[in-house]
């Protein structure tokens, strides 16, 4: 099987209900599984980013393409959307949806509270905040979540969880059998497609990849680890593309290894919501986490460097993402005290990409090399 | 405590800095005035000149060797540092008063050179700057919480690694006000246990020990001050301008430092006293258009607020900043009591909770206008301002000026005239129609 005959496998189940979207990976899925959605992230511009003129100028292109998509009935196959409250920009993204409520679809929208720090206190206040994200979900949509279910539901994302990171190894090898286009691709399938019906047919997928002794391509490729939020998938295209010499071996971002790093542990919780709650509070940080939890980014990323074999690290930060801005002189001085070449690339989710800088950036490193 | 003997070199440099950089700016030489407010009786000082001490005097402490310095962020309540003879020290206000010294430019361009973004809130960015230059007084140890936004987060951040000190960090769940009662209960018990931690924490730190009775006296100044304050805010209800715009503006009270304090008391009862002799005399002047400003002002620039009020005939009657969110403490349950503070901030919840408030001034100050003062790296204000001017058009009329606090740069008064006069002329055609 290739990547296309696995995406055509999934197409009939793709973006159906009941379903509910998220936009930010700090939203627990298995609560909405356990009620009996399928759970959809939306991780790529909606394309219509100009659609909205509601929300002001100063929010990041993820919100805009958000909202314009909502305008322009993208996910009016939904039954809903969780905007956790994780950033400024997602905060408004609420209020706009909220406020212009008669115009987008879906209209029911919901938000709560996510913790900024990662200890026994946050963990057991952000099991309380998720207590009451459940029977509000309950009283929407006339639903029953039992413990059961949720240990259920947890059983299935750890599953995805486990899949991906087996597919994650694969790029670790000396000459990965998958490229970043197509592990992007994957995960794009995984975050738009029911997890059973993913993991049914990922794993014998899977499999074959991982049997596979011939890496994806057959020319020197540069290692690079891509660090980002929500960044443009245009940059992994290219950085793979014929003549820029690079191969994307791992994503601390948004859209990758920060999305499943970590399963939801059982046996040290016996409370199912508060094993999410730890879990999801403890994954990988992104750029909003503070704390002594949030201050471990820039040592991850150098652990990440070397896990992957990375040769350089490409820190996309999206324009209007202050998160992501501060957090890169950080990145950049664990990194360069490794002697670990870094680039910072600035822009949004869509549109054009620096091709020339990420290609020099690139080609310089042969001269590091040397 | 070696770090502590930088700080007298720390002063030297912020002065000699603000010599050599300084461009136009709203207040005298910054070391002339401090000196000038420091040299005169409390008892000679307008309300507004012992605010102005009173701040000059906690920044002039906050770089004494001898002093207990922390660094916190803009809305962490400082009555714990207070009860405990700790020197509290805002970054972002000493931007404010970096940017009317005339000397924000530079720092700020110091800043984005740091964060190589040219659009992030300038007070962080000139903070940043500062710190880079080293103009700040060494703290002994920082304290920050996670509102009202992710650049303040980081700035605290940045603040503990290049002094090399501790951070402590609270986590403030978003949405206090919007919470159901056992939603907000839980709330206030998570943000109570952070701190008693941070107590601990600074005790640890510092060698000093929290006196309960201490606290509860500073907790109970700090209830006199906002009583003085709301009387005072009670009398523009239904009369003409008692107090200037620009001075009102500047006490920013969300914002002060000074709560719990003797200080503090004094200021707010001289502030009603002076008032109340405005209130008899019929006020300060006769305007016409009666104004609520949302967010802050161009600290470097008071042009636009002297205009509106000289030459437009407007005056503030409230201020965004004034307004006093939270409920008396409790000094019995000092933790619980700020705990609820910091949950009861409006621009930490849904923007629906700022359409209420802006609603609810209307009729009780008789409101003709809002102008809402944007600044361009504020994310969430930003655009929440803009969402209320659309949501409350009806309601009252809205002027929106996109602008910046700090950043001389981003706002020129020739250009947001135009609108300022429309929104003006506006108001009085209304006011004519009516008579």
């Amino acid at each position: 099987m290739n990547l296309s005959q696995f995406k055509q496998t999934l197409e009939p189940y793709k973006n159906i209900g009941p379903s509910i979207g998220w936009f930010c990976t700090y939203m627990p899925e298995e609560i909405l599984h356990a009620a009996g959605f399928n759970t959809y992230g939306i991780r790529k511009s909606s394309g219509c980013e100009d659609d909205d003129v509601y929300l002001s100028r100063g929010l990041c292109s993820f919100v805009h393409s958000i909202f314009g998509g909502a305008l322009e009935g993208k996910y009016d196959y939904m039954d809903g959307v969780i905007i956790p409250h994780c950033c400024e920009c997602m905060r408004r993204l609420y209020d706009g949806w909220v406020e212009m409520n008669a115009s987008v679809k879906p209209q029911f929208a919901y938000q709560f509270s996510v913790p900024t720090v990662n200890t026994n206190q946050s963990v057991e206040y952000f099991s309380k905040t998720l207590n009451q994200f459940k029977e509000d979900i309950e009283k929407q949509f006339n639903k029953h979540i039992s413990d059961e279910s949720l240990i259920r539901s947890i059983k299935v994302y750890n599953k995805t969880r486990e899949l991906l990171n087996r597919l994650y190894e694969l790029r670790k090898r000396e000459k990965p059998s998958v490229s970043g286009f197509q592990v992007q691709e994957i995960l794009d399938i995984c975050m738009s497609t029911p997890k059973e019906k993913f993991n049914e047919y990922f794993e014998p997928y899977l499999q074959e990849l991982e049997m596979k002794e011939t890496g994806v391509f057959n020319d020197f490729r540069y290692r690079v680890l891509l660090y980002g939020g929500m960044y443009n998938p245009s940059i992994v295209k290219y950085i793979e593309g014929e003549g820029t010499g690079g191969i994307v071996v791992c994503e601390d971002a948004c859209q990758g290894y920060r999305y499943f790093d970590t399963q939801i542990n059982m046996e040290a919780d016996t409370q199912p919501m508060t094993a999410i709650s730890r879990r999801y509070l403890s994954k990988m940080p992104c750029a909003r986490m503070a704390g002594s939890h949030g201050e471990r980014t820039p040592d991850i990323v150098v652990k990440l460097v070397r896990e992957f074999r990375a040769d350089a690290v490409i820190y996309f930060a999206t324009k209007r993402c202050d998160n992501l801005f501060w957090e890169y002189q950080f990145v950049k001085d664990a990194v360069e005290k490794e002697k670990i070449p870094i680039k910072k690339i600035e822009g949004d989710i869509s549109g054009d990409i620096p091709q020339r800088e990420i290609r020099s950036f690139i080609e310089l490193l042969d001269f590091i090399e040397a | 405590m070696e770090y502590r003997l930088k700080r007298t070199q720390q002063l030297q440099d912020f002065l000699k800095f603000s010599q050599e950089h300084k461009e136009k700016s709203t207040m005298k030489d910054m070391g002339e005035k401090a000196g000038a407010l420091l040299m005169k009786p409390v008892s000679e000082l307008s309300a507004s000149q012992k605010r102005g001490r009173g701040i000059t005097d906690m920044f002039m402490k906050a770089y004494d060797p001898n002093s207990c310095v922390v660094w916190h962020s803009l809305f962490m309540p400082t009555e714990i540092f207070q009860a405990m003879d700790i020197v509290p020290f805002t970054a972002e206000m000493a931007s404010a008063g970096i940017a009317g010294a005339g000397i924000s430019r530079v720092l700020v361009e110091k800043g984005e050179s740091y964060t190589q973004c040219m659009d992030s809130c300038s007070f962080a960015t000139c903070s940043a700057g500062a710190m880079l230059e080293h103009l700040f007084p060494e703290p002994d140890f920082i304290v920050t919480t996670s509102q009202l936004c992710d650049t303040a987060i980081k700035l605290a951040r940045f603040s503990a690694q290049i002094t090399g000190r501790k951070e402590f960090f609270i986590d403030v769940p978003f949405g206090g006000v919007v919470m159901n009662p056992d939603q907000y209960r839980d709330a206030v018990d998570y943000v109570a246990k952070q701190l008693r931690s941070m107590v601990k924490f600074i005790e640890q730190e510092t060698g000093r020990k929290l006196d309960k009775n201490r606290l509860y006296e500073v907790m109970q100044r700090s209830n006199e001050a906002r009583e003085w304050f709301l009387k005072a805010m009670e009398l523009r209800k239904n009369n003409f301008p008692l107090v200037r715009g620009v001075q009102m503006l500047d006490y920013s009270v969300v914002l002060l430092n000074i709560w719990g304090t003797d200080a503090a008391v004094d200021i707010f009862k001289t502030l009603y006293e002076e008032m109340l002799a405005a209130c008899a005399k019929g006020g300060i002047s006769k305007g016409i258009h009666r104004i609520v400003w949302i967010h802050l002002r161009p600290y470097y620039d008071n042009t636009i607020i002297n205009y509106i009020e000289k030459e437009r005939g407007a005056y503030l009657v409230h201020e965004m900043s004034n307004w006093i969110f939270w409920d008396a403490f409790d000094p019995e349950d000092p933790y619980r009591s700020l705990a609820r503070k910091m949950l009861s901030n409006p621009a930490y919840s849904p923007v629906e909770v700022q359409f209420d408030i802006y609603q609810k001034y209307k009729k009780p100050f008789n409101i003709d206008g809002t102008i809402g003062f944007t600044h361009k790296g504020c994310r969430h204000l930003y655009s929440s301002i803009h969402m209320c001017a659309e949501h409350l058009k009806d309601v009252v009329p809205w002027l929106v000026i996109d602008g910046d606090c700090i950043d001389p740069r981003a706002y020129s008064f020739p250009l947001v005239k135009t609108r300022i006069d429309a929104f003006f002329d506006m108001l009085d055609m209304k006011k004519e129609r009516m008579e």
